[in-house]
């Protein structure tokens, strides 16, 4: 049985919401407010849309790494996602609230929320957890290539969450999230693209201010290297150069769009800026494999899943190696998949199969896999309103554990 | 008089200014300073927030309003927090050894800038550098 379909699935991320109720189409809105450079004019979550000129756009967001702290902006974002979904009231009484939160939220924030949830906005019910918990419940058996004969052996999963705030590796057990085996890289999207920002900035034009124009580059050209030494040398190669790729940028006063561009001379006859790039389209998702090119004394997402998975006996660890899904916006960097398993194989044990699955929309999967959630575990972990009311915030805490004492049956 | 190459260019070594050589600690600050600063998010020090008009249709109780108004940053609520899971959570140093890449072209950073620290790959490179970034982010 599934979940009815009043219920709300909310994933709410740093730069982008995710909502829709389950089995439906899901709705993506920009998780941010942003202005224009004069300060005229104010974009609310997909009214950026309508925007022409996006040079130095300013933007303000209710996450501050990772996690709510600016209510009025939030509020005001889930208005609008509310709208766009077709509810047209302020109060949701009749709904319930699936939501995202990012892992070890603080007490406080988790407070807070569960008061907007349930004070302001009147939810229902509320049910939390981690988009990695909710990414388990996809058919992965179909995404693994398994016989239908082999089991439940779903309940075992190492999700990579790689964002825009961090990325995290969380082992997921029937549905619920392993802490003891959750790490974190303080690297994301925004990262990448600030460092793009920056060496683009120093070598060819500044666009210290421009941070919507370099992530669009960031996602047009930007891969990860399979041989960081081979694409190195080619890389300097001056002619002929099968690394090079020219972005023209865009033109917001004639309203010329940007893009990338085959050959340089079209885009010299329109008299439009071109940018060349070439080692920075790789350095730049090589951060996520190696934080050490820059100084930070974190490790790489590869030694970091051995790290997590130190804490857990052997064959479960081997278990959790066999059973990987990759999701956030970062994994869809070209060439991910196939340089993250090679360097997990060389890190794992040899006696361990080492195995990943990379979802066709790796940013909406934890999304879809919410609204796959069976219903009695849905009803065993919600808190309701009423519920919320009487005990306070002690509730979640017990049904937590109860969804975990229950998983074992 | 003939002059040699090789005296001409260490007379010229000894009219360029003294170099301050800055020592480790300096650099791991400025190092952690520039990651500070890749982090942020752009303009978020900018005051400014949704119109009054989406929110005036809402009336809040008095908890929520004492959420809105509240000025706690990130930090505030990390350092409240009683246990340490969200630090503790952070990934270990990496066990191989960091990588340098030129400051100024993106090649491998064999040399390193004595003042600096900054790698470069040659000597162009390092003209550049010492022209346009040594010394300069310290100030």
């Amino acid at each position: 049985m599934t979940l009815p379909s009043n219920t709300l699935i909310l994933d709410n991320g740093a730069y982008t919401i995710k909502a829709g109720f389950p089995n439906d189409e899901c709705l993506s809105i920009p998780n941010c407010l942003c202005r224009s450079k004069d300060g005229n004019r104010l974009f609310l979550g997909d009214e950026i849309s309508v925007c022409k000129d996006f040079s130095s756009l300013q933007f303000k967001r209710a996450h501050e790494k990772g996690y709510v702290t600016n209510w009025s902006t939030e509020i005001s974002l889930w208005d609008q996602t509310f709208q766009r979904l077709g509810i047209q009231d302020q109060k949701m009484n009749g709904h319930s609230l699936v939501l995202t939160e990012a892992p070890f939220t603080m007490p406080s924030i988790q407070m807070n929320t569960t008061q907007v949830v349930f004070e302001e906005f009147e939810f229902d019910s509320l049910f939390t957890g981690l988009p990695a918990e909710f990414v388990a419940w996809n058919d992965l058996r179909s995404a693994f290539k398994e016989p239908k004969e082999w089991g439940a052996y779903k309940d075992c999963v190492l999700v990579i969450d790689s964002g825009y705030s961090f990325t995290h590796i969380i082992p997921v057990m029937n549905g619920i999230a392993m802490e003891q085996g959750i790490r974190r890289i303080d690297l994301g999207g925004r990262f990448l693209t600030n460092y793009l920002k920056e060496i683009i900035s120093y070598r060819k034009f500044n666009m210290m201010k421009d941070f919507y124009l370099v992530n669009e580059i960031k996602e047009a050209t930007c891969f990860v290297s399979q041989n960081l030494k081979k694409d190195m040398e080619m890389g300097r190669r001056l002619r002929r150069n099968p690394l090079q790729m020219f972005y023209a940028l865009p033109d917001y006063s004639s309203g010329r769009m940007g893009g990338v561009i085959s050959s340089t001379s079209a885009a010299d006859a329109r008299e439009q800026q071109i940018l060349g790039l070439c080692t920075e389209r790789f350095v730049t998702p090589e951060l996520l494999f190696s934080p050490s090119d820059i100084g930070m004394h974190q490790s790489g997402i590869p030694e970091t899943v051995m790290q997590s998975l130190e804490q857990f006996p052997e064959d479960l660890a081997a278990l959790f190696l066999a059973n990987i899904v990759l999701v956030g916006g970062n994994v869809k960097l070209p060439g991910f998949r196939t340089r993250f398993e090679a360097e997990l194989r060389a890190l794992a044990p040899s006696t361990a199969q080492v195995r990943s699955y990379l979802p066709k929309d790796a940013i909406t999967f934890a999304w879809q896999g919410a609204g796959s959630m069976p219903m009695e575990f849905f009803q065993l972990g919600s808190v309701s309103r009423h519920e919320f009311a009487e005990h306070g915030m002690n509730v979640f805490r017990r049904k937590k554990m109860s969804l975990r004492l229950d998983a074992h049956k | 008089m003939f002059v040699s190459a090789v005296a001409s260019h260490v007379s010229k070594t000894k009219r360029t200014k003294q170099r301050t050589i800055v020592d480790e600690a300096t650099r791991e600050l400025h190092v952690r300073r520039n990651l500070a600063e890749l982090e942020k998010e752009p303009s978020m020090e900018l005051r400014f927030d949704v119109a009054k008009e989406l929110l005036s249709h809402r009336s809040f109780p008095i908890t929520i309003r004492r959420i809105l108004t509240s000025k706690k940053t990130f930090v505030n609520y990390v350092d409240e927090t009683p246990d340490n899971k969200y630090q503790n959570c952070v990934s270990r140093p990496s066990k191989r050894a960091p990588r340098r890449f030129c400051g100024v072209c993106g090649y491998w950073g064999v040399y390193a800038c004595q003042n600096c620290g900054i790698g470069y790959c040659s000597k162009d490179c390092e003209t550049v550098h010492l022209d346009t970034r040594c010394m300069k982010v310290y100030a």
